[in-house]
């Protein structure tokens, strides 16, 4: 069994590859790495999300999943949600099929407890704290952390429940063009275009993808006494989004990055499903305008210096022409425009203490026909440093620790400190097992519709504020071919949380009121044999979250579960790549989850196979492939948010072609 | 033998990645009522969105409360906010808002003995009949009366009326339509039964709400009164417009104050208004306040013929379910209990 450290001597290696949030597959890529560096990473991939630096993943305070290129391209789905709807203690609620609206929460918190970044860089909405996943294609992804438990000492508000990167595709060396098109169920089509050319010191990407498709798929729905199969109206789509990535490295110490993003979503919200004849006639129309930039300078003495910078603008319209105001048409309107710069430090004194320290500017400001006009500034700063002692013991042999904290002030809200200590313990060398933990503050900012609703915005919110705790084990066996075991116990402890209530009789008004604590466990196995032929992942999520607050004396939600919450699922994926072929079978299961805040009415327990194949084969000067998925094989009927059904069966095909 | 031996592993993993162990709990079937010749109706409304509004029905013989009526008898749900209940006859018009239709129940059995849809699109709020054949029902977003054809159990066709109709009540061989405007409407239509189209529009105050008849023939229009959310100060009060249907003129004004939405009738001609931190007594006699009924804040009030009794519905926090209270006309509390989710409006079995 080969250590899972990485080498002290490596460690600057290391840093060049995985700074500017870049992947593991670039750092496998880099050259030069010894055999046992690149067999480690298989198992222990280098993530940069659990502490903002970069760690082999046994050896991070956190629990982390990390979802490969390989393992996105492989799974059915053209969506970022689908490649991480099985990872553990993760929970996506779907509004529907096709491009719907789509959002994702880790650890039973809700999907504003929930942070996704976008290489590296905050993408939660100021407005309303959500990322609609709906609109994320998986297309330019080159793989996905996934970091459970708070990390606001490291990224600041919304990370309560967790943190997503995702991080982008660099371009690879050579030059490379590719063309695919897809056509599906429900009148789906999709096609797109890539380009890249890359060399030593400069590589740049680009792709453009469109999406569409008549959302008519099929459903049953059933009044509680009868069950028929109708037809979904209005969920029709169309998607067009495009990417562009450009690295120069200026030379072997200077490194940028340049990428911009943009995306025009026009989509049917038919909303809820009540009755055979239920067809809204809503639409959502968003554009997302995304640049983002990096410089990474690796000075003398371990020092290296990186500055990341985001500039967002995202317009959003709900439009429903089937709801007359005031003579008009119903029309919302949101216009989000935030700027965000974070200079960072990061040093590497000894093999024993390295860390880094920075600060993040944010503005943000909004327009929007339900919102007052709004400007927040957000200042902050964080400190985050990593030890590392060897025992003069086989057991334990190691501990890391990893202390952390932030500072974020507001404009318009009071600030947070949020401090945070993780710990990382060498238990046994062979077989490896090592022990995780983490205890911290995290916190929620009120989002600029809490604040400035027309309607009853409340502008003396105070933040959200948790507490955090997890604790598992980690363990690589060799068992005809590599184990990896994975279980964490987990709790948050979240109060002050914001909900609307009634005010004065007459509308609504959010209030810091609420308690919830979060309680439960994940595991996972990942079993690589056959020389890398077979992957099986089987993981399972429990998780029990209660409102433990009183809105008021004899409050009967108190004690209750939250909604939409499932008390357990189970997820098991089989891998197998034989040649030019790749079987995918994916299985999940989902128990049933509360509708009411009562606990009185409930969406019942489902299960769900999909299934992918693809084939590649040489054309000519031309690499071909051509994948076949099938998701929801069985057909079954099953609601994730309670009214929004869910497609039944759903075939695609995509064919590419590539040079 | 390679590949079938990696397709068997795949198999078999998948064969032992099971259903969970965490079973779907067990739902409690409520009791399905014996109703009696006379009883109350309580409207829930449910969580919009959800798909869980229901009826809930006091049996006035047994002074039992039964909940979930609808799915009780009948083993389907009743939808997604349910408006309101007319009671014609033997049957019960549930007006089900965002499920676009209204279910019809048989009173004696309370069974489901029919369905109107009211189209896709729609957005059906209050039922008045006309005659046992022919009912008129809001269309909130439509700024339509929709004309159903009860028999048929189908709509017929629509009578445009000013924005975001609310309230409607009949009078005099003529509708009357209360045009909320969503907050921003000032104005009654008056819809002629004969032509079905609107003779006349009145000015009346702000908002305007629910619409009843008094015994003694006046349409009593509550105006819930103006928000500004920006500034409450700037809010304008409620009031309540007194049209006189032989004339079709706004006759008499009284003012509430606060903000209301709904009135409760008795056939001693004694009404009762919620508004926002209290219920109000107003004698429609003389269309005057005589007095405040009861401190706190109702969302429905609905006036019991027999007793006189007045049921008042709290929805508490809006997620749990609401309390009826019920009061004696001289405002002695009779008794209270537990409805459905967001209980908005009464209909009296008598």
């Amino acid at each position: 069994m080969k250590p899972l450290r990485i080498p002290s001597s490596l460690i600057p290696v290391l840093l060049i590859h995985i700074s500017l949030a870049s992947a593991p597959e670039s750092a496998r890529a880099g050259g030069g790495t010894p055999d046992t560096l690149a067999r480690n990473y298989t198992l222990n991939e280098i993530v940069v999300t659990a502490t903002r630096r970069g760690v082999v993943s046994a050896t991070a305070p956190s629990a982390v999943t990390v979802v490969s290129r390989e393992a996105i391209e492989a799974m059915p789905g053209t969506l970022l949600s689908s490649a991480l709807s099985g990872t553990p203690g993760l929970s996506l609620r779907a509004y529907g099929g096709g491009t719907s609206l789509q959002t994702i929460s880790l650890r039973g918190m809700s999907p504003e407890h929930t942070l996704l970044l976008i290489d590296g860089q905050r993408y939660n909405s100021f407005q309303n704290g959500l990322a609609d996943f709906g609109i994320l294609s998986s297309s330019d992804v080159d793989h996905v952390e996934i970091v459970r438990g708070g990390s606001s000492a490291l990224y600041g508000s919304d990370a309560v429940g967790g943190v997503i990167n995702v991080i982008t595709r660099a371009a690879g060396e050579g030059v490379h063009g590719s063309a695919s098109t897809m056509l599906g169920s429900n009148h789906s089509s999709a096609s797109e275009l890539r380009m890249e050319a890359g060399g030593e010191e400069l590589g740049i990407r680009g792709s453009l993808r469109r999406e569409q498709g008549r959302g008519d798929y099929e459903f049953r729905f059933n009044d509680g006494r009868t069950e028929t199969t109708l037809t979904r109206g209005g969920e029709d789509y169309a998607l067009l989004s495009g990417d562009v990535r450009a690295d120069w490295r200026v030379s072997p110490t200077l490194r940028s990055t340049a990428s911009f993003t943009y995306a025009d979503a026009d989509r049917g919200s038919p909303g809820v499903v009540t009755d055979p004849s239920s067809n809204g006639r809503g639409r959502l129309w968003d554009r997302l305008e995304y640049l983002r930039g990096g410089i990474d300078w690796d000075a003398a003495g371990g020092l290296s210096l990186r500055v990341n910078g985001s500039a967002h603008y995202g317009l959003e319209h709900y439009d429903d022409p089937g709801q007359l105001l005031n003579g008009s048409t119903l029309h919302s309107l949101y216009a989000n425009h935030d700027v965000i710069l974070t200079p960072e430090a990061l040093f590497n004194f000894s093999p024993g203490l390295s860390g880094l320290a920075g600060v993040e500017y944010a503005r943000v400001s909004l327009q929007s026909s339900e919102i007052v006009d709004a400007v927040r500034i957000q200042r902050s700063a964080f400190l985050s440093t990593e030890h590392s002692f060897v025992l003069p013991f086989q057991v334990p042999f190691e501990i890391i620790l990893y202390p952390s904290i932030r500072y974020d002030a507001y404009s318009d809200v009071t600030g947070d400190v949020s401090p945070r200590l993780g710990l990382n313990i060498g238990l046994f060398r062979d077989p490896v097992l090592r022990l995780k933990a983490s205890y911290g503050k995290s916190f929620r900012a009120p989002v600029l519709n809490d604040l400035y609703w027309i309607e009853g915005g409340n502008p003396a919110l105070r933040p959200e504020r948790a507490l955090s705790f997890d604790a598992g084990l980690r363990s690589e066996i060799e068992l005809w071919g590599s184990l990896r075991i994975e279980a964490t116990y987990f709790s948050i402890d979240s109060r002050d949380r914001i909900v609307w209530v009634p005010a004065s009789g007459t509308f609504w008004s959010p209030k810091n009121i609420s308690s919830v604590t979060s309680r439960g466990a994940e595991a996972e196995a990942v079993w690589t044999g056959f020389d890398g032929v077979l992957r099986l992942t089987l993981n399972g999520t429990w998780t029990y979250v209660t409102k433990t607050s009183a809105d008021f004396p004899g409050d009967p939600t108190e004690g209750k579960r939250l909604i939409y919450e499932p008390a357990q699922t189970l997820n098991g994926v089989a891998e197998a790549r034989w040649g030019s072929v790749m079987l995918l079978l994916r299985h999940s299961w989902i128990s049933y989850r509360y509708t009411t805040e009562i606990n009185d009415r409930f969406l019942p327990a489902y299960s769900l196979e999909s299934a992918a194949l693809r084939y590649k084969l040489p054309v000519g000067p031309f690499n071909a492939s051509v994948k076949a998925e099938v998701n929801n094989i069985f057909n079954t009927s099953y609601q994730v948010v309670a009214l929004y059904p869910m497609p039944l069966r759903e075939v695609r095909v995509t064919l590419e072609a590539g040079l | 033998m390679k590949l079938r031996a990696i397709i068997c592993v795949c198999a078999s993993a998948l064969a032992v990645s099971p259903a969970g162990c965490v079973k779907d709990p067990v739902s409690a079937l409520e009791e399905v009522p014996i109703p009696s010749a006379h009883g109350v109706y309580i409207i829930n409304q449910g969580i919009f969105g959800r798909g869980n509004a229901s009826l809930s029905y006091y049996d006035l013989a047994s002074f039992r409360v039964y909940n979930d009526v609808f799915t009780a008898v009948n083993g389907k749900n009743l939808g997604d906010v349910a408006q309101g209940m007319t009671i014609r006859g033997s049957s019960g018009f549930v007006v089900v808002n965002n499920s676009q239709k209204i279910e019809i129940i048989d009173l004696a059995t309370n069974l489901n003995t029919g369905t109107i849809s009211t189209g896709s699109g729609s957005s059906p709020g209050q039922m008045a009949f006309v005659n046992d054949t022919l009912a008129l029902v809001t269309d909130l977003y439509a700024n339509a009366l929709l004309v159903v054809d009860v028999p048929a159990r189908r709509v017929t066709g629509s009578i445009p009326v000013g924005a975001n109709p609310a309230g409607v009540a009949i009078a005099g061989g003529k509708a009357y339509v209360s045009n909320s405007g969503f907050g921003s409407g000032r104005t009654v239509s008056v819809v002629s039964l004969l032509s079905l189209s609107v003779i006349r529009t009145v000015t009346v105050g702000d908002n305007p709400g629910g619409v009843e008849i008094t015994p003694s023939g006046a349409v009593y229009v509550v105006c819930t009164g103006s928000y500004d959310f920006t500034d409450p100060t700037k809010d304008t009060p409620a009031r309540i417009m007194v049209i006189d249907p032989s004339s079709d003129v706004v006759t008499d004004s009284i003012f509430i104050g606060g903000h209301a939405t709904d009135i409760g009738i008795g056939i001693d001609g004694i009404g009762y208004v919620p508004s926002t931190s209290e219920v109000l007594r107003v004698d429609t006699r003389v269309h005057s306040v005589t007095g405040v009924f009861k401190e706190g804040s109702y969302f429905a009030v609905g006036v019991e013929a027999g007793s006189g009794d007045v049921y008042l519905a709290n929805p508490k926090n809006f997620i749990q379910p609401g309390t009826i209270s019920v009061f004696a006309p001289n405002g002695q509390l009779r008794t209270q209990f537990d409805v459905g989710l967001i209980p908005g409006a009464f209909a009296f079995k008598r």
